[in-house]
């Protein structure tokens, strides 16, 4: 228990196959003991039932601290992403090769765009 | 003592200046992450597109070399502030309050790859082919006299007794410079868990895959950053809201 809080909690990462790519290249993929990667490539033979699933199961895993998602497939499961409101594990949406990042789509912007009323400035 | 509309305008502050360093980080993370997929690419062509693909990542046995750290906000300013709400009731303003979680990036430097090579002398002729770059003769000698006075005693034994028992405990006690773990001979044991993910693309990979490599590392040091600015956020936003509250 101690050596697992030393070595930290993991980053996943749900993207497209380059994002997957190179964030394993950059050293966060790992397989854990039960044969499951913190890791899931999607593509266009790819459900949003699984992408679904797959987000679950790592909100689920408590050896996961942050969640990369890709933007484009963020917005398929839009619904989960804003109804995960728990600090931990904190997701974040970056940028695919295909889809540069649009930061008014992004959930956690959008509630800070929402803070503010024209009523507050008056 | 500020009254509370400073604090509110203060809080507005604090929620800009943090939103300003989200925008540059994740501008900085697009860039470098463009960069990354360009080398990528450019290691494709040379590489060939089945070369580097998810095959190589999917089945792999993987070990992370980079983590986050959790520690619990260091920084009294953002500590013990954001407020937890309750899934029932989103409007009030819960008393339970929990310390802003704070990512630092962890490196795993040292090696992980471990190689035990176990080796178990069974007879005079595996002893010798394993010893034969030793430069001191005598020492080679010495042990060789050993071993075949060894092997003469487990013969004596297996005739006399025929346990397998007594066997056992002299071949362990032939040699005491190599160690015996009860293995096969020879057997070497390596782990198979990749900390370098480089090495799963080959051994000589071109150069624009190493940067690549590189350009996503320095990424996943600004997602890093750019989780503990929102999480700054999200605790400011709660503040915020919380003396907006109390002002009306």
């Amino acid at each position: 228990m101690a050596i697992a809080a030393a070595r930290g909690k993991l980053i996943a990462v749900i993207g497209d196959e380059d994002t997957c790519i190179g964030f394993v290249l950059g050293g966060v993929g790992e397989m854990n003991k039960n044969r499951k990667a913190n890791f899931m490539v999607v593509d266009k033979n790819t459900s949003v039932g699984e992408i679904e699933d797959t987000f679950r199961s790592f909100l689920r895993r408590d050896d996961i601290g942050i969640i990369l998602i890709n933007q484009n497939i963020a917005e398929m499961i839009r619904h989960v992403i804003d109804s995960h409101d728990l600090p931990i594990p904190a997701v974040l949406e970056i940028p695919s090769k295909d889809s540069p990042y649009d930061p008014s789509k992004d959930s956690i912007l959008r509630r800070a765009k929402g803070l503010f009323s024209a009523d507050d400035f008056r | 003592m500020l009254s509370p509309s400073e604090q509110l305008d203060s809080k507005v502050l604090e929620i800009f200046d943090v939103l300003e360093q989200l925008y540059e980080a994740q501008d900085a993370l697009e860039k470098l992450m463009k960069d990354g997929f360009f080398n990528m690419s450019r290691a494709r062509y040379n590489l060939g597109v089945k070369r580097v693909s998810a095959d190589q990542i999917l089945e792999a046995e993987l070990l992370a070399s980079q983590t986050v750290v959790l520690s619990e906000g260091d920084d009294c300013e953002y500590r013990n502030c954001v407020e937890k709400t309750s899934p029932t009731d989103h409007e009030a303003q819960t008393e339970s309050v929990q310390t802003i979680p704070l990512f630092s990036l962890h490196k795993v430097s040292a090696p992980v790859e471990t190689k035990a090579a176990k080796t178990v002398t069974t007879n005079k002729q595996d002893f010798s082919l394993r010893r034969r770059n030793v430069k001191d003769k005598d020492s080679v000698e010495n042990c060789e006299d050993d071993a075949s006075e060894a092997l003469n005693k487990l013969k004596l034994t297996e005739k006399g007794e025929g346990s397998a028992s007594t066997g056992q405990s002299d071949r362990t006690s032939t040699c005491d410079q190599v160690p015996d773990d009860g293995d096969a001979p020879g057997k070497a044991v390596k782990s198979k868990r990749q900390l370098n993910p480089l090495t799963l693309f080959g051994i000589l990979v071109p150069q624009e895959l190493r940067t690549s490599q590189k350009r996503f590392e320095e990424a996943v040091a600004f997602a890093v950053q750019i989780s503990n600015l929102k999480h700054k956020l999200c605790h400011l936003q709660a503040q915020y809201k919380k003396l907006k509250s109390s002002m009306i």
